[in-house]
């Protein structure tokens, strides 16, 4: 399963990496002239969209907008969350309740949600998007570190570490972070997948990544308007969005069997 | 005794989340930058107008007093009044959750019944290729996002196979025959993807029950293994499923503003979009609200279905 997902997730990276480079034509300018052309004409793989824009071209350039976001969001989940939780774990007592009620009210904020309200509040657009969804993704980090943490601290080592006049940051880096990264591993790929669904979701809606900048939500919404002509539009982006989602879920569950082997149920990635 | 005060601390903590919750909605909206009463008045109006305006409106008040303001409103169920529109935000919000409410419904409705035979199958023949081939199903239906669902059903039963409209909402006078016309996609495409997650879990919690003594007693005495499943097992396997159908209805709800959006229905997500459309803070701020309370009262009530099925869970501390 490690290594299906693996082959995906690398193929979607290996497209994103490439159309920093080259992409088969440009993906911005619009081209009245060859809007709507049918797939292998003209030397378009998968013919052109409404704009006359490269449907090749803007699925690649998409990879990355996808990629992008979904890597910068689980780095501001870990970033808030992990340190929280590891706190939380370790100090215990009214620490301990104030983050675990906070994560509490975090998580009654479903992600889209809260990417609409933190829209209409400062904007929508690819930074308030990354933002939201990372904010959204933190209190699971952070209940995945504490719980992880007060695995640790109930161990002898940490209690010798203690013993030895270890302050709590030296045991923390020493021995808690080593010990939970493989369930770090874990999250971060769930909320990689959660991110990356989130992300195309949010670009339909018009709240994710603004035009001109190409992204497989926007394609999909684009489509729509001709779906009755050519209902091919829409399943090209919707193909890249659900292969990127599987190869995430795939990666991300072998990795669970790898790390977590206690983990009885499969976690699916629920976000939309 | 325990299980009273387990309760008590669960609804504890759900008031305490849902006043921290709705004071979060409250600030993040009050801080929004554009001014209420400048929307209501339009670009022309004179300063003294305004701060006439704001005076009216409560807006000079600090922001405590203008939370508590709102949140008493809330609990005796007045959400404001809208500065674009100058009506109640209350009375329409209803009649769109009323739509929301059914299409969630249907949506759970369809999840339950692609899940349960479907985990249950994959459990009893997880060996068989029948089996293995359903559990590979639901991962690819976990990948697909429910909006996109829907786009792929409307290609293919509303714009080729043309059985179903591509989207729409009944009107007055309408009949139960097209609500339904009206409901099968939508429905679909919010409850298959949310029943291939439910799936996977249906399918472990059989595995682990399958693996329990007494079902192997039940076996032994001479039951057929889906008979035995059945009336023995399926209460313990709902106990995990439950929770996660808890959650999944919460994801559901936020699905369905997406849902909403690909099958133009007025339901609750549709006026949400809107008003963030038009800066109808007090509308949103209302809107947000409903949905984030709705989240914490179904992960209540799981919590409390919770102690009340699984015996072992009252006698923990």
């Amino acid at each position: 399963m490690v290594r299906s997902g693996a082959v995906i997730v690398g193929l979607v990276l290996a497209c994103a990496l490439l159309s920093l480079l080259w992409t088969p034509f440009d993906p911005l300018p619009t081209d009245a002239a060859a809007r709507l052309l049918g797939p292998l004409t003209d030397g378009h793989l998968l013919g052109t969209d409404p704009y006359g824009r490269d449907v090749v071209s803007l699925l690649m350039y998409g990879s990355r907008i996808t990629l992008l976001v979904g890597l910068a969001a689980v780095a501001i989940a870990l970033v808030v969350g992990v340190p929280a939780g590891i706190g939380a774990g370790m100090a215990g007592g009214w620490v301990d309740q104030v983050v675990m009620r906070a994560t509490d009210v975090a998580l009654a904020f479903p992600a889209l949600l809260l990417v609409i309200v933190f829209g209409a509040a400062f904007g929508a657009g690819a930074t308030t998007a990354v933002l939201a969804l990372g904010i959204a993704a933190a209190p699971s980090f952070a209940r995945v570190a504490r719980s992880g943490t007060l695995q640790v601290m109930a161990r002898e080592y940490v209690t010798a570490a203690r013993a030895a006049n270890r302050g709590p940051l030296w045991i923390a880096r020493r021995h808690v972070l080593p010990n939970i990264g493989g369930l770090l591993v874990v999250q971060s790929s769930v909320a990689f997948s959660i991110a990356v669904l989130a992300e195309a979701a949010l670009s339909y809606l018009g709240f994710g990544t603004r035009p001109p900048t190409p992204s497989w939500g926007r394609m999909l919404q684009e489509g729509q308007s001709h779906i009755y002509d050519h209902p091919l539009l829409v399943l090209w982006p919707g193909c890249a969005i659900a292969v990127t989602v599987l190869g995430l879920n795939l990666l991300g569950d072998g990795l669970r069997d790898r790390f977590d082997p206690r983990s009885r149920a499969p976690e699916g990635t629920a976000a939309l | 005794m325990r299980a009273a005060a387990a309760v008590l601390r669960r609804l504890g903590i759900f008031a305490l989340t849902a006043v921290l919750a709705s004071m979060v909605v409250f600030a993040l909206l009050a801080v929004v930058p554009g001014d209420p009463a400048q929307v209501a008045l339009g670009l022309t109006a004179t300063p003294e107008k305004l701060a006439a305006a704001r005076a009216e409106m409560g807006l000079d008040r600090p922001l405590p007093v203008q939370y508590l303001d709102w949140a008493t409103g809330l609990l005796g169920g007045d959400l404001g009044t809208s500065a674009v529109t100058g009506r109640p935000v209350g009375p329409e919000l209803a009649s769109r959750a009323w739509v929301t409410a059914v299409l969630v419904a249907a949506g759970m409705a369809v999840a339950v019944l692609v899940a349960v035979p479907m985990g249950v199958v994959a459990a009893v023949r997880r060996r068989r290729p029948d089996g293995m081939l359903l559990s590979g199903l639901s991962q690819v239906g976990i990948a697909v996002p429910a909006f996109l669902a829907g786009l792929l059903l409307i290609t293919v039963f509303a714009v080729r196979l043309q059985w179903f409209p591509s989207g729409g909402w009944t009107r007055d006078g309408d009949g139960l025959a097209d609500l339904l016309s009206y409901l099968v996609l939508p429905a679909i495409s919010l409850g298959v993807v949310q029943g291939a997650v439910l799936a996977r879990y249906v399918r472990s919690a059989v595995l682990d029950v399958l693996r329990e003594d007494y079902l192997r007693t039940a076996r032994a005495k001479g039951l057929p293994p889906l008979r035995a499943l059945l009336r023995h097992g399926l209460r313990n396997a709902a106990i995990p499923v439950l929770t996660v159908g808890g959650v999944q209805l919460g994801v559901m709800l936020v699905g369905a503003v997406v849902v909403e959006k690909v099958f133009v229905i007025n339901g609750l997500g549709s006026m949400l979009l809107e008003k963030v459309g038009n800066r109808d803070m007090v509308a949103v701020q209302g809107i947000v609200t409903v949905l984030v309370l709705a989240v914490l009262v179904i992960n209540l009530v799981v919590d409390l279905l919770y102690t009340v099925i699984d015996p072992r869970l009252r006698e923990a501390p």
